[in-house]
C-alpha cells in the first residue's frame, strides 16, 4: 500500500532539504562566487522560517509516516528556533569565512544538514527518527567543530566532540533499547500507553536513566559537560555559538517530547532527577565561569549554566514548564549568538580577541561594539529590560507554580553569581584603561546586520515580552 | 498619562541626548538639563492635583501589558510615594547641574546614565504591580553600576561591583517571593488586589524585607554603601543617599509592613535593635572618619537607621516621621554630597587634615554649609529636627517597643551633633592654609544648586505641614493595615491613641516655636 504524503506538512523540511541541495551544486562550479552560498542558506532558511511561522499561526497538526512523524505547534516552534539560529550563524559567518579564506561551500552544507537534522528531532515521534536525527545533526557538528583543519584547537575539538558524541550516541541509543524492552513499542504516545501506573518495571527506569544520560551529554548538563568548553573553544567562533544555540534547543526538543509525552507515568522518578541535575548545572556553570580568562571559555561555562535554567522549566512539568523552557531556549539561542557575534567583531590585525583583558578599553574607542556585547551580556545575566529577564522570570512562575521552591531559590541565586561573570567583561570594556593599543579591523556589514537583528530581538522581547510569550504559551503539546 | 509622561520623559532625554550627541557637549548638558527641569515642572503637576483627603492611589494608569504572565502596567501614587516622586524629579536636574564641569569623559553617556536612573527610581516608586516594581527594581542597576564605575574614584570597579552584587543578592530573594505571592493572589502581580493573610507570611516578609535592608541599608548589611558612595561622582552620591536609599525604606512600608502585618509584629524585636545598632554604629564610625566623603557616608547609616526605627514603631507619628525623615535625609545628606564635591573640586582632596579656617576665604560656601550641617544634626527650626522628633516620638509611645532602644536612639542625635559640628569646625575654623587660599568661593551655578535645597530645608524646618498633611491619610491607612492583627486588638487601638496626642503634641511644639520666633 503506497504512503500517502502529505507534502504541506513537510514544508519546512523540504525547504531545509531543498536548499542544501541547491548549495551542493552551486558548490561545484569554481565559476560562481562562493559569497553566495551564505547568502543561499540564508534565504532558504528564511523561506522556511516563514512556511514555519505561518503554518505554527494556523496551528497545523499532523502527522506523517506511519505516525513516526509529528507537525504540530510544539515542533514549528522549535523550528522557529532552529532557523533563526541557523539565519544568525550564517549572517555572522560570512565575513569569518571569506576573512581567513576558507573552504565555504561543506561548511553551509553542513550547517543546513545539521539544521534538518534538529527539525527532524523536534518533530520526532518515534525514538528512532529522534535518534536519526540526533546522528544527523551530531555528525554534522563533528566535522564542523574540527573545519579549521589546520588548526590543531580545531582539529582536537573535532575529535573530542567526536568520542564524547559517539559516547552519548550509544547510551541514547541503548535507552531507547531497554525502553522498548519495557514498553514493546518506540512510539512516542504507544510507550505511553504502555507503561501504567503499577507497572514500572526496571527494563524501563534504566531506559530512562540513559535516555537521561544521553540527552545531558547532548545539552551539557552537569556531569556530563566536560567536553563543551574545550570544543568551544577549539571550534570556529562561529560554530560555537552555532553548537551553543540550535543543537542544544533540538537536544531540548526531544527531551522535552519524550519525557513528557511518552514518559509522563514515571515522572515522580524523572523529575527529581532533573531538579538535582538542574541545581549542579547551574551552580557548577556559573561558579566555574567566574574563573575564566578565555572569552569563549567563558560562554561556554555560562552556556552549561543557561541549560540549567531551561532544566527548571521541565522539572516544574507543568503547561507552563514546557512553554517556559521553550522562551527561554529561543531567547537563549539569540543572545548566545549575538554574544559570540560580538566576540567575532572584536577581531584584531593580530586574530580574534579571546582574552577578556582584551577588550580592556573598547567602551570609549569602539562604542558599537561594546554595545552590541553589553546588550547581550546584560541579557544573559537577566537584568530588565532584555529578553533574558522575561525568559528568566518565566521559568522560575513555572517552577514556583510546581511548588519547586529551592529550585527557584538555586536559580535565583545563581543568577546573582552569574552577573559577576558578565559584568566584569563590562567593567573591562567600560572601565579598564587598555594596556597595548589593538588596531581592530573594519566592521564587516553582514556581521553587523546579523548583531542588530540579535540586539533588536533581545530588546523587543523584552519590552514586549508577549510577542513570543503567547506563541511559546500556544505551542504545548 | 500624567504620571507616565513624569517617568518616561527622562528617557526621553536618553533618546533624544544618544540621537544628538554629536552637537556637542554644551548641547548634551542643555538636553539633560531643560528634561531634568521639565520632568520636575510636570511632576508639580502631581502634586497640585493630590488629593489629600483620600489614602486611594491617584493618577492610576492600568493597561494590559503580558497578560500572558499575569502582569499589567499599572502605575499611581498615594501621599508616600508622591514626596519621593518629587523628591527625584527635584534632585535630578540639580545633580545635572552640579556635574556641569566636572566630567571630563563620556558626557553624553553620564547623562544618559543619569536620566536613565531617573526614570528607573520614579517606577518603582509609581509601580502598582509586582512585576513592574522588579523590572524598575533592577533595571535601575545598570545606570547605576555605569555611574559609579566609569565616572567614579580610584577603587570604583570595586565599588560598582560590590554595589551591584550586593542588590542583585538581595532581589533574588525578592522574586521568589513575589512569585509566591503571585500564586497566593489568584494569579495576578497586582499590589492593589493583595491582601493577606498569606501562607508562610514570614518566610515572604524575609524575602522582601532582605532584599529592602541591603538597599537601606540596615546594620549589618550595610557595608557596600560606604564604598559606592565615596566612589560615585558627586551626582552619583547624591541620587544614591538622596533616593536610592529610599528605595529600600519605601518598599518596607508599600510591602513588609501592610501585606505582612503577623511577621512584621514577630521580627520587630529583631530589626529595632538592628537599627539602632546602625544609628550607634554609624555615628560613631562617622566620627573617626578622615576623609569628608565617608563621613557622610557613615552619617547616612545612622540617619536610616532612625527612619527605620520610625517605620517599626508601627503607628501614624513614627511612620510620619520617617517619611518625613526620608526626605530630610535626601535634602540634606544630598545637599551635603554636592558640597563636598564642589570643594572637591576646587582642592582634589577630601580628607578633613587638608582644610582648615576656609570659612575666612569662602564665606558663602561656609554659610551654606553650615545651614546644612545644622539640619542634618536635627537643629530646631531646621527640617531634620521635625523628621526625628517625630520619629523618637512615634517610638516612644506605649507599646511600640523596649524604651531602651529609644533612649540609646536619642543618644546617636547628640552623636550626630559630635561628629559634624566636630568636622565642620576643622574644616571652617582655625588656621587657612597656604594651598587654600587661592580657593574661589561658590559661583552662581553652584549658588543656584544649593538655594532650592536650603528653601525645603527651611520650609520643612519651620512649616512641615502641607508636607505632613499630604502623606497622613496614606500613611494612616498602612497603619491601619500592620495593627489588624486581632492579637494586638485594644492594645493597637491606644497605640492610635497615644500617637495621636503625640501628634498634636508636635504641632503644638511648632506652633509655640514659630510664635517664639516671630516674638524674636
Amino acid at each position: 500500500m503506497p504512503i500517502e504524503i502529505n507534502w504541506q506538512l513537510l514544508m519546512p523540511e523540504l525547504i531545509i532539504t531543498l536548499t542544501l541541495l541547491i548549495v551542493l551544486v552551486f558548490d561545484l562550479f569554481d565559476s560562481i562566487s562562493k559569497a553566495i552560498l551564505g547568502w543561499m542558506t540564508i534565504v532558504g532558511a528564511g523561506i522556511a522560517l516563514w512556511v514555519s511561522i505561518q503554518m505554527h499561526q494556523a496551528g497545523t497538526v499532523g502527522t506523517q509516516f506511519n505516525d513516526m512523524f509529528k507537525v504540530d505547534n510544539f515542533s514549528l516552534f522549535f523550528n522557529i528556533i532552529f532557523l533563526v539560529s541557523t539565519i544568525l550563524v550564517a549572517l555572522i559567518s560570512m565575513s569569518y569565512l571569506s576573512r581567513d579564506d576558507r573552504k565555504q561551500g561543506p561548511y553551509y552544507l553542513l550547517i543546513l544538514l545539521a539544521t534538518l537534522g534538529m527539525m527532524l528531532m523536534a518533530a520526532g515521534n518515534e525514538l528512532i527518527i529522534v535518534f536519526l536525527g540526533l546522528e544527523l545533526m551530531s555528525l554534522s557538528l563533528y566535522v564542523l567543530a574540527g573545519y579549521f583543519r589546520d588548526n590543531p584547537a580545531s582539529s582536537e575539538a573535532g575529535m573530542k566532540y567526536l568520542l564524547l558524541g559517539a559516547f552519548a550516541s550509544a547510551f541514547f541509543l541503548y535507552g531507547i533499547a531497554l525502553i522498548y524492552g519495557g514498553a514493546g513499542t518506540t512510539n512516542v504516545p504507544a510507550i505511553a500507553e504502555a507503561i501504567t501506573a503499577p507497572n514500572k518495571s526496571p527494563l524501563l527506569l534504566a531506559g530512562m536513566f540513559l535516555l537521561i544520560v544521553g540527552f545531558g551529554f547532548k545539552v551539557a548538563i552537569v556531569p556530563f559537560h566536560q567536553w563543551a568548553p574545550d570544543v568551544y573553544e577549539g571550534a570556529p567562533t562561529t560554530i560555537a555559538a552555532f553548537i551553543s544555540a540550535g543543537p542544544k534547543a533540538a537536544g531540548f526538543a526531544a527531551f522535552l517530547r519524550i519525557f513528557m509525552e511518552a514518559l509522563p507515568s514515571l515522572q515522580v522518578e524523572w523529575s527529581s532527577v532533573v531538579i538535582v541535575l538542574a541545581m549542579l548545572t547551574m551552580t557548577v556553570g556559573n561558579v566555574i565561569a567566574i574563573a575564566q580568562t578565555s572569552i569563549k571559555r567563558m560562554l561556554a561555562y555560562s552556556s552549561i549554566a543557561h541549560a540549567g535554567y531551561v532544566l527548571i522549566g521541565l522539572a516544574a512539568a507543568n503547561n507552563d514548564g514546557i512553554s517556559s523552557a521553550m522562551l527561554y531556549l529561543l531567547v537563549y539561542c539569540v543572545m548566545n549568538i549575538g554574544a559570540f557575534g560580538a566576540v567575532i567583531l572584536a577581531k584584531t590585525e593580530d586574530g580574534e580577541s579571546l582574552m577578556i583583558s582584551d577588550y580592556a578599553g573598547l567602551g570609549l574607542r569602539k562604542p558599537l561594539l561594546a554595545m552590541f556585547m553589553t546588550i547581550m551580556l546584560l541579557s544573559l545575566a537577566g537584568f530588565p529590560p532584555t529578553a533574558g529577564f522575561v525568559g528568566k522570570f518565566y521559568v522560575f512562575k513555572s517552577a514556583v507554580q510546581a511548588g519547586h521552591i529551592w529550585l527557584v531559590i538555586v536559580g535565583a541565586i545563581n543568577t546573582a553569581i552569574s552577573a559577576f561573570y558578565y559584568l566584569r567583561v563590562v567593567v573591562t570594556m567600560y572601565m579598564r584603561e587598555p594596556e597595548e593599543e589593538l588596531s581592530f579591523t573594519a566592521y564587516p556589514s553582514t556581521l553587523v546586520v546579523g548583531l542588530v537583528l540579535a540586539a533588536i530581538g533581545v530588546l523587543l522581547i523584552g519590552i514586549l515580552p508577549s510577542l513570543m510569550l503567547t506563541p511559546a504559551q500556544n505551542s504545548v503539546f | 498619562m500624567l504620571l507616565s509622561t513624569v517617568i518616561f520623559l527622562p528617557l526621553l532625554g536618553v533618546i533624544a541626548i544618544a540621537l544628538l550627541r554629536g552637537l556637542g557637549a554644551s548641547a548634551v548638558k542643555g538636553i539633560a538639563l531643560v528634561i531634568g527641569l521639565l520632568t520636575f515642572i510636570v511632576s508639580l503637576g502631581l502634586y497640585t492635583g493630590f488629593d489629600a483627603t483620600t489614602a486611594t492611589f491617584q493618577n492610576v494608569t492600568q493597561q494590559a501589558w503580558i497578560p500572558g504572565l499575569g502582569t499589567s502596567y499599572h502605575i499611581g501614587i498615594d501621599g508616600i510615594s508622591l514626596w519621593l516622586v518629587l523628591l527625584t524629579t527635584f534632585l535630578t536636574p540639580l545633580c545635572i547641574l552640579a556635574a556641569w564641569n566636572s566630567i571630563e569623559k563620556g558626557l553624553s553617556g553620564f547623562m544618559m546614565s543619569l536620566l536613565a536612573l531617573e526614570t528607573g527610581m520614579l517606577g518603582v516608586f509609581c509601580a502598582l504591580d509586582l512585576f513592574l516594581f522588579f523590572v524598575f527594581w533592577e533595571s535601575m542597576l545598570i545606570p547605576m553600576y555605569f555611574l559609579i564605575g566609569i565616572w567614579g574614584g580610584e577603587r570604583r570597579i570595586y565599588a560598582t561591583v560590590k554595589f551591584v552584587l550586593y542588590t542583585m543578592a538581595g532581589s533574588a530573594l525578592m522574586l521568589v517571593g513575589i512569585l509566591a505571592l503571585y500564586f497566593q493572589n489568584d494569579n495576578s502581580f497586582d499590589l492593589t488586589t493583595l491582601s493577606g493573610p498569606f501562607e508562610h507570611s514570614h518566610l515572604l516578609f524575609l524575602a522582601f524585607f532582605i532584599a529592602f535592608a541591603i538597599k537601606v541599608p540596615l546594620f549589618p548589611f550595610h557595608t557596600w554603601l560606604p564604598d559606592a558612595h565615596v566612589e560615585a561622582p558627586t551626582a552619583g552620591s547624591v541620587i544614591l543617599a538622596g533616593v536610592l536609599l529610599k528605595m529600600g525604606t519605601y518598599g518596607i512600608i508599600r510591602f513588609c509592613l501592610p501585606l505582612f502585618p503577623d511577621a512584621a509584629a514577630e521580627f520587630t524585636p529583631l530589626i529595632v535593635p538592628l537599627a539602632v545598632i546602625g544609628i550607634i554604629y554609624g555615628a560613631l564610625v562617622a566620627m573617626v572618619q578622615p576623609d569628608l566623603k565617608k563621613l557622610v557616608a557613615y552619617s547616612s547609616v545612622s540617619h536610616l537607621g532612625f527612619v527605620v526605627l520610625g517605620l517599626f514603631s508601627k503607628n501614624p507619628a513614627g511612620i510620619q516621621g520617617s517619611v518625613l525623615q526620608m526626605i530630610n535625609h535626601g535634602l540634606s545628606t544630598g545637599a551635603l554630597f554636592l558640597l563636598v564635591g564642589m570643594i572637591y573640586e576646587r582642592r582634589h582632596s577630601r580628607m578633613i587634615v587638608d582644610f582648615g579656617g576656609l570659612a575666612k576665604r569662602m564665606p558663602i560656601f561656609a554659610t551654606i554649609f553650615m545651614v546644612v550641617t545644622l539640619s542634618s544634626i536635627g537643629l530646631p527650626g531646621l527640617n531634620g529636627f521635625v523628621g526625628e522628633y517625630m520619629i523618637l516620638l512615634g517610638s516612644f509611645v506605649q507599646g511600640a517597643f523596649s524604651k531602651i532602644y529609644v533612649v540609646l536612639a536619642t543618644a546617636g542625635v547628640i552623636l550626630a551633633a559630635v561628629y559634624m559640628l566636630w568636622m565642620f569646625q576643622r574644616v571652617m575654623f582655625g588656621t587657612l592654609d597656604k594651598t587654600n587660599e587661592a580657593l574661589p568661593d561658590l559661583n552662581a551655578r553652584e549658588i543656584v544648586v544649593m538655594l532650592p535645597i536650603l528653601l525645603f530645608i527651611v520650609w520643612i524646618g519651620v512649616y512641615p505641614k502641607p508636607f505632613l498633611n499630604k502623606m497622613e491619610k496614606s500613611v494612616g491607612l498602612v497603619v491601619t493595615q500592620v495593627q489588624t492583627e486581632p492579637a494586638i486588638g485594644r492594645a493597637g487601638e491606644r497605640i492610635q491613641q497615644d500617637s495621636e496626642l503625640a501628634l498634636h503634641g508636635t504641632q503644638r511644639v511648632q506652633h509655640e516655636k514659630i510664635e517664639k520666633e516671630a516674638q524674636q
